[in-house]
């Protein structure tokens, strides 16, 4: 593939900064929530009573100054036990006995609550004392029912985050996978999907695609203004031809003759190869598509560029199994050829190519590999560019469009084409 | 060889007449449809150069009309569109051969001389065997034969040499040898075509003095009559 690493583009969520932000709000909210459950646990009307030791201490010292029980009243419980242990029959069974025991009482006929301690005073009397806690303990379930809806809260914040920051790298992904996608295949017709309009996300992919719009304008007026050059010079071109082809023999010289039809017919290939590549390109013309098998094809194309092969001394091996598909024939074979005219210029006399048809899980793999030097993994990529050359390539012959014609095919096609170094050379893979 | 050429375009009009008139040809010209499929109707062709753009009656519409009547001179289509596309539609309606303008003019005229004869030899009872100057070819048991010795042919270099010797005395281009051995429409990167000739020519060429196949520099091969 070529040299664009996915990680590097594509966020992976748990390396997100949305991710991390998200992070940094769940331990804070994490903190809150631990802070509040240990205040609801500790701080619960219990232990408050529990810790209210001292209430009771100061209830005795008041009884035993007083030298006598006094009436109960709705703030106060006073009972004398007999026998240091019976509770009152008009008293329901405490609802709760804490381990001091200090006993929880709730008396459903005046709907009040009490806590009360059985204490010896000073005189030998056993006495229960009540303390009326409705108010206190009212006042405590407030403040529980409060730290819950927080904890509450937070967790819900916490989750939202989260969702949030999921949210935000799927939303840069899709971005990225687009332009990612668009620098992999140069088709910049691909547009980002926008889904809403009051996500700041959606309207950064409303402006992207804008930018795309513009440069797509701008690269085809480029390729578009090249096209007219190609189009208007080619009509001249043919005519000068025709002019030396007119040339009497006696007026010229013959050397000279031919080397002026060779370069006339140069430049018209490299003008119609150009003319050709934007017409595949732009004109997504299928009506020519058919039942094709590519074992034919490539058979087709290894009889007539056999000879070639054994001029060169190249060792050649062929694979070749049944991959029909439905496509052009001629571009096909257009495009195979120049990817093994390509291989065959790069391959060193007695080197070898290795041609492979393979037709597995639905997807057919036509791969050309060749002995040789490697490509530069930079110029991997470049190469289907229209003119590209690279370094070793710049002085061998060529109108430096066969590959990009190659890759106009497959694409046109729907396939994907790309070039890869292996352990002997160069290999060239179309998928389909 | 009368010819009829229906083209609008003046420049290119006038080349063609002057070329073929050179080349020994009669040539009728027509500016427009309509004028051109009168002449096609009414007098007597070897075979039609239209062009697809014209005033008054598109190209495919004379080829159609001519088709349709019943009249089969052979047609060889002129076209600035130039595709693959457009090559089908001209010769589903009729048009016995393409060519892309601009072209060069040796390629025009290979192509018009092969179908003005493909007419002529459709004419005869089918060929079994076919000759150049001291070379012989059966068809049927696919001998080839030089001075009386055999020649070992593989089958694609067979078809190249049946074909030249079916278009015995014209020029056969390039692209012309690969539309029609190869049955690939396409234009080669490379001179793979001059290779294949080099290899038949050291099977038939090598040991006599005279050549068969002759190189025309700049447009193709030929067989010369004898």
């Amino acid at each position: 593939m070529p040299d664009i690493s996915s990680r590097a583009i594509r966020r992976r969520y748990t390396k997100s900064s949305s991710f991390y932000i998200a992070l940094l709000f769940a331990v804070l909210g994490g903190l809150a929530i631990v802070s509040f459950s240990f205040f609801i646990k500790h701080y619960s009307s219990e232990a408050i009573l529990y810790r209210g030791q001292e209430l009771f201490d100061r209830e005795v010292k008041y009884l035993n100054n007083l030298g006598r029980i006094p009436e109960s009243d709705p703030q106060r419980l006073y009972y004398i036990l007999p026998d240091g242990k019976t509770l009152p029959n008009d008293l329901p069974e405490p609802s709760k006995k804490l381990e001091n025991g200090t006993l929880l009482f709730d008396l459903f006929a005046t709907d009040q609550q009490y806590v009360g301690q059985i204490r010896i005073l000073d005189n030998n009397k056993t006495v229960l004392i009540g303390v009326n806690t409705t108010d206190v303990s009212h006042d405590f379930y407030v403040v529980k029912f409060v730290a819950l809806v927080s904890i509450a809260s937070i967790t819900c914040i916490i989750l939202v985050a989260f969702g949030i920051s999921i949210f935000v790298v799927n939303g840069t992904n899709k971005i990225a996978d687009i332009a990612q996608n668009i620098m992999k295949t140069g088709d910049l017709s691909a547009r980002i999907e926008v889904t809403s309009r009051w996500d700041d996300l959606s309207n950064v992919a409303t402006v992207l695609n804008a930018l795309l719009d513009r440069i797509q304008t701008l690269v085809e007026g480029v390729t578009h203004m090249s096209d007219n050059i190609a189009h208007d010079l080619r009509t001249p071109l043919t005519r000068m031809r025709n002019q030396i082809e007119d040339l009497d023999s006696d007026q010229i010289d013959e050397g000279v003759y031919h080397k002026l039809i060779e370069e006339a017919d140069r430049i018209l290939d490299t003008f119609n190869a150009l003319l050709r590549v934007s017409r595949i390109e732009k004109v997504q013309q299928k009506s020519r598509f058919k039942a094709i098998d590519f074992e034919h094809i490539v058979h087709d194309l290894i009889d007539y560029i056999e000879p070639v092969i054994e001029e060169q001394q190249i060792e050649l091996s062929v694979q070749l199994t049944s991959a029909p598909f439905y496509g052009d024939r001629d571009l096909f074979f257009q495009a195979i050829s120049n990817i093994l005219d390509n291989a065959i210029k790069f391959t060193p006399r007695r080197g070898k190519i290795n041609i492979i048809v393979r037709n597995e899980d639905n997807e057919i793999i036509i791969a050309i590999e060749n002995t040789g030097d490697h490509i530069e993994k930079d110029d991997l990529p470049k190469i289907f560019r229209r003119f590209y050359r690279t370094d070793k390539s710049r002085s061998t012959i060529g109108t430096g469009l066969g590959l990009s014609l190659a890759a106009a095919v497959v694409r046109l096609h729907d396939g994907k084409l790309w070039a890869q170094n292996t352990a002997q050379g160069v290999k060239f893979i179309i998928s389909l | 060889m009368k010819i009829l050429l229906i083209e609008d375009d003046k420049e290119v009009s006038n080349y063609i007449i002057k070329a073929m008139k050179e080349s020994g040809h009669v040539i009728d010209h027509a500016d427009n449809g309509k004028d051109g499929l009168f002449l096609a109707t009414t007098e007597n062709y070897n075979m039609l150069i239209v062009d697809r753009m014209l005033p008054g009656l598109d190209g495919i519409t004379i080829i159609k009309t001519l088709r349709g009547s019943g009249n089969l001179t052979p047609v060889l289509i002129l076209s600035a569109l130039g595709e693959v596309d457009d090559r089908v539609t001209g010769l589903r309606a009729g048009g016995d051969d393409y060519l892309v303008k601009p072209f060069a003019f040796t390629e025009l005229l290979a192509r018009s001389e092969i179908l003005g004869r493909r007419q002529a030899q459709n004419e005869n009872s089918p060929l079994t065997t076919m000759m150049a100057h001291d070379l012989t070819v059966d068809l049927l048991s696919r001998r080839v034969t030089r001075q009386g010795k055999e020649i070992t042919l593989q089958t694609r270099e067979f078809s190249l040499l049946e074909y030249m010797l079916r278009n015995k005395g014209t020029i056969v281009t390039r692209t012309m040898l690969l539309e029609n051995v190869w049955d690939y429409h396409f234009d080669p990167q490379t001179n793979v075509i001059d290779v294949h000739i080099s290899r038949l020519r050291s099977k038939i060429d090598k040991d006599f003095d005279v050549p068969i196949i002759r190189t025309v520099r700049g447009a193709g091969y030929i067989i010369k009559g004898d």
